[in-house]
């Protein structure tokens, strides 16, 4: 499933970018949707990773669900929440990847 | 990573697919759930249980009271027109300026949960003062609900009472169906002095109902002054302890006009009729009987109220009174309107028409 972990990638991407770039109240907008997105497309991710079950993949799609969700609401809190969420999307798309690397 | 078959990559995508539209359900029942929350859900509903009402009103200070609940906090402030405010302490506030309505705002963990406003009484002997009277009221019927809501449009300074304030008993389990939620909007405006008829002191001898307002008493015998006017409530009828009271209290110097208040009307030859005269007493108000009466009892004007929410009841005990110069079966109240000119009596059905008029200098 590396599309669906670039994709999540590209999400947190497009929020981090935004959240540096954009000023807020403005940037509350992009950070929702990209939080959205990203939210739903971990879901199927975290399925694909527990059928079969592989347990490093899961977790690492489980902890995009949360951060998807914290860069979606978080910058109504904190814009440096959201900025970290949106990197966090980022590393744990590409976590998967570089334990193989490593491994 | 083990080879897998059409069928299986097939279903694998299927999974996939159908844990991102339960994602998505997941979104969409949590938006419906924020936007009800936040849209579509009245407001917390009203904290306080009993009140906030005013219950007395000076020349310089106010006070209210109210029953909240959880023993929180209540924060009181009083505005008046020129901006100015004041801060209650145990609902009193003190240091204001005479002859002003304030307006007042009740807040509850930083927000505003109530709101009313009160006239402090008047340190000019000529200033206007209009007050309103009821009688034999409390019994939470529409005509009670009608008669509270003509009271609140007028903002009167305050309203007197005479008597049976809650059908059938005073009871305390009562008095917010007889009392409270039909007089809630002229509660926030004007204390309410109320005197004892015998359906409040047949339970608990009047504690209830007194206690409940914050009265003096529970026999329901103080006098209030206000500006130029004192009113004298006595309590159930003129008997000797009454006259007695009466006494004392119209003796006592300042007020320009003084009324007198109490259950059973004032019958020609009691006791109480040369005291009143001679403290030139402008009227005496009454309840009791389920009418509204204009009677002249010993040249003493007497206005029976008697219909501002009971029901006139059977024909046998609601006779019109043989000396009545105008005798009414229609629901409402008294409107006085004291001037440095005189008194002017209104008597105002529950649909805000005027039945009678009198005007006395």
């Amino acid at each position: 499933m590396t599309g669906l972990r670039v994709a999540i990638g590209a999400l947190g991407a497009t929020g981090f970018v935004a959240g540096l770039l954009i000023a807020p109240p403005a940037v509350l907008a992009p950070l929702f949707v990209c939080g959205i997105a990203a939210f739903v497309v971990a879901a199927g991710c975290l399925a694909a990773d527990l059928l079969p079950l592989r347990p490093v993949y899961a977790a690492t799609s489980g902890l995009a669900l949360i951060a998807a969700v914290l860069m979606a609401v978080g910058g109504q809190v904190s814009r440096t929440l959201a900025v970290v969420a949106a990197l966090a999307l980022v590393l744990l798309s590409a976590a998967p990847r570089l334990i193989r690397l490593r491994g | 990573m083990a080879v897998r078959t059409p069928l299986e990559r097939r279903l694998r995508w299927a999974v996939v697919g159908l844990a991102m539209l339960c994602a998505a359900l997941v979104l969409v029942v949590v938006a419906v759930l924020v936007y009800w929350k936040l849209y579509l859900l009245s407001p917390g509903s009203d904290p306080f249980s009993r009140g906030p009402f005013v219950i007395r009103l000076g020349q310089t200070s106010a006070q209210l009271a109210w029953t909240l609940p959880g023993g929180r906090k209540v924060e009181l402030v009083a505005t008046a027109p020129d901006g100015t405010t004041a801060t209650a302490r145990d609902g009193r506030f003190t240091g204001l300026e005479p002859g002003v309505r304030y307006l007042w705002t009740a807040s509850v963990g930083g927000v505003g949960r109530a709101a009313g406003s009160f006239h402090t009484a008047p340190a000019s002997p000529d200033a206007p003062v209009t007050f309103a009277a009821i009688g034999d009221y409390g019994s939470g019927t529409d005509h009670e609900w009608a008669v509270g809501r003509t009271l609140a449009s007028e903002q009167p300074d305050f309203v007197v009472t005479a008597g049976d304030n809650s059908y059938l008993v005073g009871a305390s389990v009562l008095l917010d169906r007889n009392i409270f939620r039909p007089l809630h909007d002229v509660m926030l405006e004007a204390p309410l002095y109320a005197t004892m008829g015998e359906h409040d002191l047949f339970y608990s001898n009047g504690a209830a109902v007194a206690d409940a307002l914050h009265l003096p008493n529970h026999a329901g015998r103080y006098a209030v002054d206000y500006g130029p006017v004192q009113v004298v409530l006595l309590g159930l009828d003129d008997g000797p302890a009454e006259v007695a009271f009466a006494r004392r209290a119209l003796a006592r110097p300042g007020p320009r006009v003084r009324f007198v208040v109490l259950h059973r009307p004032v019958q020609p030859g009691d006791d109480i009729l040369p005291l009143l005269r001679r403290a030139h007493v402008a009227a005496v108000i009454a309840g009791h009987l389920h009418r509204y009466e204009r009677r002249l009892v010993g040249g003493i004007p007497e206005f029976v109220v008697g219909t501002s929410g009971e029901g006139p009841g059977a024909a046998a005990f609601t006779k019109r009174s043989s000396d009545a110069i105008v005798s009414l079966l229609n629901f409402g109240s008294l409107r006085v309107t004291v001037t440095a000119a005189g008194v002017n009596y209104q008597f105002v059905d529950e649909r805000g028409r005027v039945l009678d008029q009198y005007t006395k200098g």
